[in-house]
């Protein structure tokens, strides 16, 4: 048996399977086009299997975006809520300031006598003003807490702990560290860029692979995760080889629309492969 | 017209047959010989061929599908035609390309033994009914159509690349379909 026989036993498949694949007559179930038009005959709409695919992707898109959006918001709302708390707490504080600088001033009187004999901070008035350097930090979380600071005075971290342990009736903040940090943290998740860049083909020859990209691709993929997977006629998936970009490639060159990579060491055979670079993926083989 | 109605006329001899056939199916046929000759003179030649055996082949045929039905015909009209034109050099087009594909399933020398292709038409249909819907039509629009890369991508939003692999993955198969049906590939 030969190619030929293969391919003039096809004419005698199933008509179902002929009529299933025939797209120029399923939607308007006539394909009448003039004969001049049959070199640039196309589709009339789009098939079912164009349809499901694009649903699909449309499926693959939307889920993990729609997965995001709510990802950011569970971790931005309570945030919101936090400093949302800080500030109405704030706000009562300033209405009761004779208790509250009751509260600073007797235990931190005290704190204030027992630095001093330590020679450790002899000024109260560095101790009173520490809480209210908790306060604008957590009022202004978009400000660098080290205006903060600028603004309360030269304080140290000693001073800070202590007045925000010892003293009973001061605003319970968090220490500006912390706060400090959950800020940065805060700053760096919403600033974080989402970057969307993806594969359109791809070509392999001789060890190097050439993967036609558009979007925003980011300028440097060497430590962005790749993995090569070959995909068995039974479907079984198995991974070839698996790291870091510059660890999977030999050889990494970008441009504007292209990302090569030389992947001869892998020493891939003739088959079907994956290569998944971040979450893009695209297949390609070699034959 | 439906296709019952147009089977009708053919076997009622009606000259309206042919005309209506053309009218429905022109394109279709035309496209498909086009896919196989790459030349308008040659799709037409075949497509008037396709309507004559029609008509010789009705009324003792009567196929529920006719669009399946005339495909199997203009596509073998082609093939003949192309064989014949192309008999001693390789010549431009799908047809080589497919037949190269195909080698990685059968190889590419004749055997002496003759292949009983309405078997091996059986077991092609046995392999396809195995296949998802999507990967039969991928792999019946560029062996029997034999559709180009580009065009099976475009109509099934998948890329070039994607295409080529799922066919090379389906050949695959298909070998190894045939090898445990006992054909010695």
């Amino acid at each position: 048996m030969n190619a030929n026989d293969i391919m003039n036993a096809l004419s005698g498949i199933d008509p179902k399977y002929i009529d299933e694949a025939a797209y120029e007559l399923h939607d308007t179930g006539i394909a009448d086009k003039k004969a001049a038009d049959v070199e640039a005959a196309k589709p009339g709409k789009v098939t079912d299997i164009a349809s499901r695919t694009r649903i699909r992707k449309m499926f693959y898109i939307v889920l993990p975006s729609v997965a995001a959006i709510l990802l950011i918001v569970a971790v931005a709302l309570p945030a919101v809520l936090r400093v949302s708390k800080s500030e109405s707490a704030a706000m009562a504080e300033s209405v009761a300031p004779a208790e509250y600088e009751a509260a600073a001033e007797s235990p931190a009187a005290e704190n204030a006598d027992e630095a001093a004999s330590d020679g450790y901070y002899p000024d109260m008035a560095s101790e009173a003003e520490a809480p209210a350097a908790e306060e604008e930090a957590a009022e202004a979380p978009g400000e660098p807490v080290e205006e903060a600071a600028e603004t309360a005075g030269p304080v140290s971290e000693s001073t800070y702990s202590d007045s925000a342990n010892k003293n009973a009736g001061a605003n319970q903040t968090l220490s500006p560290d912390h706060s400090k940090d959950a800020v940065a943290e805060e700053t760096e998740e919403a600033a974080e860029p989402v970057t969307m860049w993806v594969i359109s083909d791809s070509e392999y020859d001789k060890g190097i692979l050439k993967l036609f990209v558009a979007g925003h691709v980011p300028e440097d993929l060497s430590d962005t995760d790749c993995t090569i997977t070959a995909l068995g006629t039974d479907g079984k998936e198995e991974t070839v080889k698996e790291g870091r970009l510059a660890d999977v490639a030999d050889k990494i060159d970008m441009t504007a629309d292209m990302v090569t990579l030389d992947i001869s060491s892998a020493k891939l055979t003739a088959g079907s492969y994956r290569i998944t670079v971040g979450n893009i993926s695209t297949d390609f083989t070699i034959e | 017209m439906q296709d019952n109605e147009i089977v009708d006329l053919y076997w009622a001899r009606s000259e309206d047959a042919i005309s209506q056939t053309n009218i429905k199916y022109g394109s279709y046929c035309r496209k498909i010989a086009m896919n196989i000759v790459a030349n308008t003179e040659d799709s037409e030649e075949c497509v008037n061929d396709t309507y004559l055996s029609a008509w010789d082949s009705m009324p003792e045929e009567r196929p529920n599908l006719l669009a399946p039905f005339l495909a199997a015909i203009v596509r073998n009209h082609a093939l003949d035609l192309y064989r014949r034109s192309h008999s001693q050099k390789r010549g431009a087009g799908e047809v080589p390309l497919a037949l190269d594909e195909l080698t990685d399933v059968a190889g590419s020398s004749s055997t002496e033994a003759e292949v009983d292709l309405s078997l091996l038409s059986g077991h092609i249909n046995s392999f396809l009914a195995g296949l998802e819907e999507s990967s039969r039509i991928v792999f019946v629009r560029r062996y029997f159509y034999v559709d180009t890369l580009a065009d099976i991508a475009r109509t099934s939003s998948l890329s070039e690349a994607a295409v080529k692999s799922l066919l090379f993955r389906l050949r695959q198969k298909l070998k190894e379909f045939l090898e445990k049906e006992g054909y010695e590939l």
